[in-house]
């Protein structure tokens, strides 16, 4: 591909995808500015990796894990434990329909404290567990709604947030003396 | 905020995108034809996402592409998904292990093993397995225990490629358990003998040093104190 088809495919996704992935950075990271350099770096890291893609891998679902994996990047840099992040505990009654209002979380301090100290336990994690983890535990959505955003099915979003929370356990006891709630 | 909506952010922005299949889309459509609070937050979502492209329009994006892609940028961490359930069209054919004449390297307790993925299973590449488009790459190491891990990949042009976790500069967490990394890759179209690394420490470690010394040619083992190796090879064509 030319140089120049790759700047007006640039421009093609940026137009498409970057209020997204911009507001995506913002819910994060709480800061415009910042925010605004997460996204610009989301595509350029999309752009470079993209001949690495699988076939048929929607530009949604992986700059959504790129910039939710940037993002969360930064707010380890900044994060110090709070201890706010309840139990990772995986809810076993979720058939996908978790009774949970689309836009209730348990107050916005609570929430950035959370996602802090989810920053921390998710250090060295792939991008695609760490989008889970914090869609399924700051965010509050279903496994069937992560699954809808990342194009898994249930079952392998349940493993590998499964997985993730045997993971996170183990670091979790190195923050606070207490263990899991 | 809008009270008493049902449907996430993440799924109305994957909509506004135009990113969701057909079905997904009905059955979101669905949900918003009887939800007013959702409806009103898709409108502020469109409104918001046109404010934004006209504060910031592509311009600097583009500008700023240009200018990464004049250095070749190097060294931005790129992040990408393991994608899991990947499949790539590729043709190659693979070097690689038989059980009377393992092209494996051990070191240290290590062994990293090629795996062609078909469907939902994986097994292990034989010598000469040839691989057709569609096919996709996996990993299986092999370490003494728990602990981060990761798989570096070198090929023919001396292009060095961070395989798990994909493009991250940091090794992945380990789990002895689950030998068979995630990560499904796509090899590229460079002909050749491709060397592979598993990289593996009860400690976390950075891949920074790892991929420079392996681009400059510098011994990997001094790269990377403290961390136990494994190598493996393939060849394209």
């Amino acid at each position: 591909m030319s140089a120049d088809a790759d700047s007006r495919e640039v421009a093609d996704l940026y137009r498409r995808y970057a209020p997204a992935v911009h507001r995506r950075a913002v819910s994060l990271l709480s800061d415009g500015q910042e925010a605004l350099d997460v996204t610009q770096e989301t595509f350029l890291a999309y752009m470079k990796a993209r001949s690495k893609l699988r076939g048929g891998a929607a530009p949604f679902t992986v700059l959504y894990q790129i910039a939710t994996y940037q993002s969360v990047d930064r707010l380890r840099r900044r994060s110090r434990w709070s201890g706010r992040l309840a139990g990772l505990e995986l809810d076993e009654a979720d058939d996908g329909a978790r009774e949970e209002p689309a836009e209730a979380h348990p107050g916005e301090a609570s929430r950035v404290d959370a996602a802090q100290d989810l920053a921390l336990l998710t250090r060295g994690e792939d991008p695609l567990v760490l989008t889970a983890a914090f869609l399924y535990f700051v965010e509050g959505h279903t496994t069937e709604e992560i699954g809808q955003v990342l194009d898994l099915s249930r079952k392998t979003v349940g493993k590998h947030l499964a997985h993730f929370a045997d993971r996170a356990r183990k670091r979790y006891a190195r923050f606070t003396p207490l263990g899991l709630q | 905020m809008t009270q008493g909506r049902r449907i996430k952010d993440a799924l109305l922005e994957r909509y506004l995108a135009g990113d969701l299949a057909a079905e997904a889309k009905s059955t979101l459509e669905a949900g918003l034809a009887g939800s007013p609070p959702d409806r009103a937050r898709l409108e502020e979502l469109r409104a918001d996402s046109q404010a934004f492209l006209t504060q910031h329009p592509p311009g600097q994006m583009v500008a700023r592409y240009e200018r990464a892609a004049r250095r070749r940028w190097w060294a931005l961490p790129a992040v990408l998904a393991p994608l899991a359930a990947g499949a790539f069209a590729i043709g190659l054919v693979l070097d690689f292990p038989t059980e009377d004449e393992p092209s494996f390297i051990t070191k240290g307790g290590v062994t990293l093993t090629v795996h062609l993925r078909r469907g939902e299973s994986s097994e292990r590449l034989a010598k000469g397995v040839e691989l057709s488009a569609k096919d996709a790459v996996r990993f299986e190491l092999r370490a003494p225990g728990k602990g981060f891990a990761a798989v570096i990949g070198k090929d023919s042009a001396g292009k060095v490629t961070v395989y798990h976790p994909f493009g991250v500069l940091e090794a992945a967490a380990y789990e002895p358990a689950q030998p068979l990394l995630p990560t499904a890759i796509e090899l590229d179209a460079t002909k050749g003998r491709e060397q592979l690394w598993g990289l593996w420490s009860d400690r976390p470690f950075g891949l920074g040093e790892a991929t420079e010394a392996l681009r400059s040619g510098s011994p990997l083992e001094q790269a990377v104190p403290g961390v136990q190796l494994g190598a493996a090879e393939l060849n394209k064509r």
